[in-house]
C-alpha cells in the first residue's frame, strides 16, 4: 500500500538516473565522436581503450591532483568559516544574528553564475574594490594586480568564492546542532569548574561529531564536483587549461572537443571516486548511529 | 548567563557586512552610470540611475532580455510542480506510513545526489540530439525534476514527520482516504515545510548552469546561460553586467528572504531532529 505512493518517484529516478548511467558506461567503451552520433562513421568498440588513453595521459593526473587539492582547500575553508560563524551566531544578540543569517542566505541563494561574475568584478585588476583597498592601505604593488592570471591566485580566488557560497550550509547545520544541545549539560560542566575551552572540547565537540561528519563529507562531495565557478571565473579552465578540475575537464573533452567516449570515461572515473567517498560516508553514518 | 559580550557582537556585525558585501556591491554598481562604475578608485557616492537596467532590457539595442528569464521561470516552476506531485506521496509513504527498510530507500535518494552532473549530462545530451529534444524547455523541466526529486523527498520526509500519528489514525478511523487525509489533515501541518521544499527546488533549478548550457540554445536558453554570454560580450560595461546579475539573482533572493526561517530549517537538511 505505502509502496504505491513511493513507486512513481522510484520509477522516475530509475529512468532518469539509472538509464543515463548505463548509457554512460556503454559510451565510454566506444570510440564515439560527432561522426558516430550522426551515423556517418561506424561504431568502433574499444573496450577499455578510452580508460587506457585517459590513465596514460599526463594531463588527467595533473587535473586529478588539482581537483583533490582544490576540493581540500574549499572543504577546509568552508568548515572553518561555517563553524566559526555558527559559534558566533550562538553568542550574539538577535539583531547581529539576523544580519549573519541574511548574509548567509544571500550568499547561498545567489546564482553561482552571478556570484562568480561579481567576485571577478570585486577582484578586477584595475577597477576592483579589493585591489583599491589593498593599495589604499599601503600595499602599492596590488594596484593593477591580476588575480586571475597566476595559476595559484586564480585557484585561490575561485576557492574563496566557493567558500563564500557554501559556508551557509555548514553554518546553519552546526548552529542548529549547537542549539539542540541541552543547556543543562553545558551548565553542569560549568558548575563543575570546566573552562570555556574545556567545555567546547569535551562537551560540545563530541556531541557535534556526527553533524560535523555529515557536513564534512557533503562538502567533499560538493567541492569535488565544482563546475560553474571554475568555468565562469577562469574562463573555462584557465590559460592553457591550468585551472582545470575534473568536472570542467570532462565537459571540455566531451562537449568542446566532441570526444564523447573519452568524456564519458572521465565521467565514469569521477563517479567511481565519488561513490567510494559515498560508501565511506554511509559507513560512518551507520557507525555513529545517526538516524536521519 | 552572560552570553552577549560586546566583542562578539562587533565581530558578528563585521562578518555579516563582509559576507554581504559582494551582493551589496553588485546592487550598488548596477545603479551607477557606466562612467561612474568604471572609475578608479571606485566611487561610493556617485548619483544613482536605472540606466544599467534599461540597457540590460535593450533600451539602445532593442534586443529583449525577457525570453531567457521567461525560460528560466517556466523550467523552474514547471519542474517544481512536478517534483511536488511526485515527492509529496513518496515522502508521505516514508514518514507517516513507514515502508520497511525506509532508511535504505532514503540512502538511495541521497546517493543519487552524489553523481557528478557531467557524467549524467553526456548520455542525456546524446539522447536529446538523437530524438531532437535539444533547445527545448520541456526537456529541461523533466531533467530538473529528476535532479531535485531526491533532495525534495529527503527534505519533505523530515517536515512530514512532524505530523502527529494520532491525528492520522483518527482520520483513518473516520474512513478518510488518501486525498482527504493529505488535504485536510497533513497539509495544514506540513504546508510550511512543503512550501520551503518547493522554494529550494525552485532556487536550485533557477541557478542551474551546466545542463542548460549544453542542452539549450537560442530558443530555450535560461537566465544563467544568458548571463554568462552577456558577461562575455558586454564585460566592459560593468554597470550593465551588474544590473544583469541583479535581475538574474532577484527572483531567488526574493524567494529566499521571503521564506528565511523555513529555508534555514531546510538548509540544515533535517540533520538535527
Amino acid at each position: 500500500m505505502a509502496f504505491a505512493y513511493l513507486a512513481p518517484t522510484l520509477l522516475v529516478l530509475a529512468g532518469l538516473l539509472g538509464y543515463p548511467i548505463y548509457q554512460l558506461v556503454l559510451i565510454s567503451l566506444y570510440d564515439y565522436n560527432q561522426e558516430q552520433v550522426s551515423g556517418n562513421a561506424p561504431l568502433n568498440f574499444l573496450g577499455l581503450g578510452n580508460y587506457q588513453k585517459l590513465l596514460s595521459d599526463k594531463q588527467f593526473w595533473t587535473v586529478l591532483a588539482q581537483t583533490v587539492g582544490f576540493a581540500a582547500v574549499c572543504v577546509a575553508g568552508t568548515l572553518l568559516v561555517g563553524t566559526a560563524l555558527a559559534v558566533l551566531a550562538t553568542r550574539v544578540r538577535a539583531v547581529p544574528r539576523t544580519l549573519l543569517f541574511l548574509a548567509a542566505l544571500g550568499a547561498w541563494a545567489t546564482p553561482a553564475v552571478a556570484g562568480s561574475t561579481i567576485w571577478l568584478f570585486l577582484f578586477d585588476a584595475n577597477f576592483g574594490l579589493v585591489n583599491e583597498v589593498l593599495s589604499g592601505i599601503g600595499l602599492h604593488g596590488m594596484a593593477g594586480f591580476s588575480w586571475t592570471y597566476g595559476q595559484w591566485t586564480a585557484f585561490g580566488l575561485v576557492a574563496a568564492q566557493v567558500i563564500w557560497c557554501s559556508f551557509p550550509f555548514v553554518m546553519v547545520t552546526l548552529y542548529a546542532g549547537i542549539r539542540a544541545i541541552p543547556g543543562e549539560v553545558v551548565e553542569a560542566a560549568a558548575l563543575d569548574g570546566a573552562s570555556t575551552t574545556r567545555i567546547a572540547r569535551s562537551v560540545i565537540l563530541p556531541l557535534l561529531r556526527p553533524l560535523l561528519l555529515v557536513v564534512t563529507i557533503q562538502s567533499i562531495i560538493w567541492d569535488f564536483k565544482i563546475f560553474t565557478q571554475i568555468y565562469v571565473m577562469t574562463n573555462g579552465g584557465g590559460i592553457a587549461g591550468r585551472n582545470l578540475v575534473l568536472n570542467v575537464y570532462a565537459y571540455q573533452q566531451a562537449f568542446a572537443a566532441s570526444e564523447y567516449g573519452l568524456g564519458a570515461s572521465i565521467g565514469v572515473v569521477t563517479t567511481v571516486l565519488l561513490l567510494a567517498i559515498t560508501v565511506v560516508y554511509l559507513r560512518v553514518l551507520k557507525r555513529s548511529g545517526e538516524v536521519l | 548567563m552572560k552570553r552577549t559580550w560586546q566583542p562578539w557582537g562587533a565581530l558578528a556585525w563585521l562578518a555579516g557586512i563582509l559576507f554581504a558585501l559582494p551582493i551589496g556591491w553588485m546592487v550598488l554598481t548596477s545603479l551607477h552610470s557606466e562612467p561612474d562604475a568604471a572609475t578608479n578608485p571606485p566611487s561610493l557616492t556617485a548619483p544613482l540611475t536605472l540606466q544599467g537596467y534599461r540597457e540590460f532590457f535593450g533600451a539602445s539595442t532593442g534586443q529583449s532580455s525577457w525570453p531567457p528569464l521567461v525560460n528560466s521561470a517556466s523550467a523552474s516552476i514547471g519542474s517544481t510542480v512536478l517534483v511536488l506531485l511526485l515527492a509529496v506521496p513518496a515522502a508521505y509513504a516514508l514518514s507517516i506510513r513507514p515502508v520497511r527498510k525506509w532508511t535504505d530507500v532514503m540512502f538511495f535518494f541521497l546517493s543519487t545526489k552524489m553523481m557528478p552532473v557531467v557524467a549524467g549530462l553526456l548520455p542525456v545530451y546524446l539522447f536529446a540530439q538523437k530524438v531532437g529534444l535539444l533547445d527545448n524547455i520541456s526537456y529541461l523541466v523533466v531533467l530538473y525534476t529528476s535532479m531535485n526529486l531526491p533532495i525534495a523527498v529527503w527534505l519533505m520526509r523530515s517536515f512530514l514527520a512532524e505530523v502527529p500519528t494520532e491525528i492520522l489514525e483518527a482520520a483513518a478511523l473516520d474512513g478518510a482516504g488518501l486525498i482527504t487525509t493529505l488535504r485536510r489533515v497533513v497539509a495544514p501541518v506540513a504546508a510550511p515545510g512543503i512550501a520551503a521544499t518547493a522554494l529550494i527546488c525552485f532556487i536550485f533549478s533557477w541557478n542551474e548552469l551546466l545542463f542548460a548550457r549544453v542542452l539549450t540554445g537560442v530558443v530555450a536558453g535560461t537566465a544563467p546561460v544568458y548571463l554568462t554570454s552577456f558577461v562575455t560580450s558586454q564585460g566592459l560595461f560593468l554597470a550593465k553586467v551588474c544590473a544583469a546579475a541583479v535581475v538574474v539573482s532577484l527572483p531567488v533572493l526574493a524567494a529566499g528572504f521571503a521564506a528565511q526561517d523555513k529555508l534555514v530549517q531546510g538548509l540544515s537538511l533535517g540533520a538535527v531532529k
